[in-house]
């Protein structure tokens, strides 16, 4: 599903990822951990080509990212779904809207982006907060949102950046149990936290990113933080 | 993505817009309303005093005004004259006392002042009405030299000598008025611009979002371009719409009495023509102003 090779990518005089080379195969669930301003949000925006790498070959889903046309950057992104640690909601909709917006973008009339929009709100447990704003939901809720949103393009990918940072425990554990369910039906899921618990709770491959350089850590290693 | 989802996405966006940031929207789309309103405005006047020229022109008259000394046998002279003129349709005459009637009726207020005088000094008259098809400048001027000639004929006057002049007032109007409305289009063009650049910055997150999650470039500028259409569209309609307010609680006021022979004016709204033409003016200023903001070098180019 991912393959880098030998990225780097700089921001003037900064190097934010160097060398990076790492592949992760289609269904897996990864996380990526590091410390804040390790690198961890750069990698993602790299995956769905909101930045393009200084050096070095980047795949997603069979595409070279570096390669692909303006007007290919839209379909590409409606293969993939992501999550943010903000929520990123659109203020003037409500939840169902934020969700049948991506339907509507899809091609779905608005009679089935809505119908499909308030499927995935159940999924994630938010049926009931449907025709809520998001300053009307708690930051837990916005974020549940926020993965319904991400699932409306049935997407092969799924990209999620720190979105159990700004939840207390007990949502967080309901996230990750969301996310794990979507991994089993067969989506590839990239889980950016710097959360030792949520990764030893899973209990699954974790890349650490530490000043731009990725690696491999065993479960115990990224259990002990 | 059909054409059809295309733009039903884009209208849907676009109203959403529009509804949620009323309070922002409202200040242009009143520019636009007034700009409009304005320009409707010197086109009803225009328009109204165009059909009051081209009535005239169509009566195709003129006027043969007879010297005091004139008697009886001038008179048959000049109706012999007239009769054996192809061009006239027919005359009628009209003596003195019957002019001071006319006056009276059409000016009740100055009527007073001709029983103030001595004598009478409206001439009588002869009123020519030519053949429909020969109403023209030339023909008129060629048969008012021929009865300029006559002895006991004073002068000859007809209408096309007043409407040329009024031509070029009505001209001049509306010179003025596409001048005026121009430039009050233009300034409702910029604002509403304005506008909409300050709806972009302030969404500049909100757009990053909806790229973010696979909305296309022709959604995003699309649905600002739509935006920009039914700002326009909304100022279009109610410019029309305080236009024919104006118009009827003008009409309303006016005392047709005091007007004499202009009560007899066809006043009229707006023809269908004009009425689309500021509807669809709008919505093009609303689109050119969108697209000001929006379009190629615009504040996308900045994001």
């Amino acid at each position: 599903m991912i393959r880098a090779f030998h990225v780097t990518k700089r921001y003037g005089s900064v190097t934010a990822l160097r060398d990076v080379s790492v592949q992760i195969r289609p269904g897996e669930f990864v996380f990526l951990t590091g410390a804040s301003g390790a690198g961890k949000t750069t990698l993602l925006r790299l995956l769905y080509r909101a930045e393009l790498p200084t050096s070095g070959q980047l795949l997603v889903d069979g595409r070279n990212v570096a390669s692909l046309k303006r007007r290919e950057v839209p379909p590409f992104r409606r293969r993939i779904g992501l999550v943010f640690q903000d929520a990123r909601l659109i203020e003037d909709r409500s939840a169902v809207e934020n969700v049948a917006f991506v339907g509507r973008v899809l091609g779905l009339s608005r009679g089935e982006a809505g119908r499909r929009a308030v499927e995935l709100l159940k999924l994630t447990g938010l049926e009931h907060r449907a025709d809520l704003y998001p300053a009307q939901l708690s930051a837990g809720e916005q974020q549940r949102v926020g993965l319904s949103r991400a699932l409306m393009s049935a997407p092969a990918l799924l990209l999620a950046d720190e979105p159990t940072g700004n939840l207390d425990p007990d949502t967080a554990i309901d996230m990750l149990r969301i996310f794990r369910a979507i991994n089993r039906r067969g989506t590839t899921v990239v889980l950016a936290t710097h959360d030792p618990d949520m990764i030893a709770a899973l209990g699954r491959r974790t890349l650490l990113i530490e000043q731009g350089r990725l690696r491999s850590l065993d479960r115990r290693h990224a259990a002990a933080g | 993505m059909n054409l059809q989802h295309y733009i039903g996405l884009c209208c849907e966006e676009a109203a959403r817009s529009l509804w949620f940031h009323r309070n922002v929207v409202a200040p242009a789309v009143v520019v636009m309303i007034v700009s409009l309103t304005v320009l409707g405005a010197f086109v009803l006047v225009s328009e109204n005093l165009n059909d009051v020229l081209v009535s005239w022109r169509e009566r195709g008259q003129l006027q043969v005004f007879m010297l005091p000394e004139a008697d009886d046998a001038d008179r048959t002279r000049i109706e012999t004259e007239l009769r054996e003129t192809p061009a006239v349709e027919e005359f009628h005459y009209v003596s003195s006392d019957d002019a001071a009637e006319l006056f009276r009726a059409d000016f009740a207020e100055l009527g007073e002042v001709l029983g103030l005088l001595e004598d009478n000094p409206l001439p009588a008259s002869y009123t020519v009405t030519i053949v429909p098809a020969m109403r023209s400048e030339r023909v008129l001027e060629r048969l008012s030299e021929q009865l300029a000639d006559l002895p006991t004929v004073e002068g000859v006057q007809y209408d096309l000598q007043i409407i040329g002049r009024l031509e070029l007032g009505v001209r001049a109007l509306r010179f003025v008025g596409m001048l005026l409305g121009g430039t009050v289009l233009m300034a409702a063009v910029v604002t509403t611009a304005n506008v909409i650049r300050a709806l972009v910055v302030t969404r500049r997150r909100e757009i990053e979002t909806m790229r973010l999650v696979g909305a296309s470039e022709s959604i995003v500028v699309g649905r600002f371009l739509v935006e920009g259409a039914l700002q326009g569209l909304i100022a279009g309609v109610a410019s029309v719409v305080v236009l024919y307010i104006v118009y009827s609680v003008g009409l309303s006021y006016l005392d047709r009495e005091s007007l004499g022979f202009l009560a007899a004016l066809p006043l009229r709204f707006l023809g269908a023509a004009w009425t689309l033409a500021l509807v669809v003016g709008g919505t093009a200023t609303g689109v050119a102003g969108s697209w000001l903001a929006f379009g190629p070098g615009g504040v996308r180019s900045e994001m």
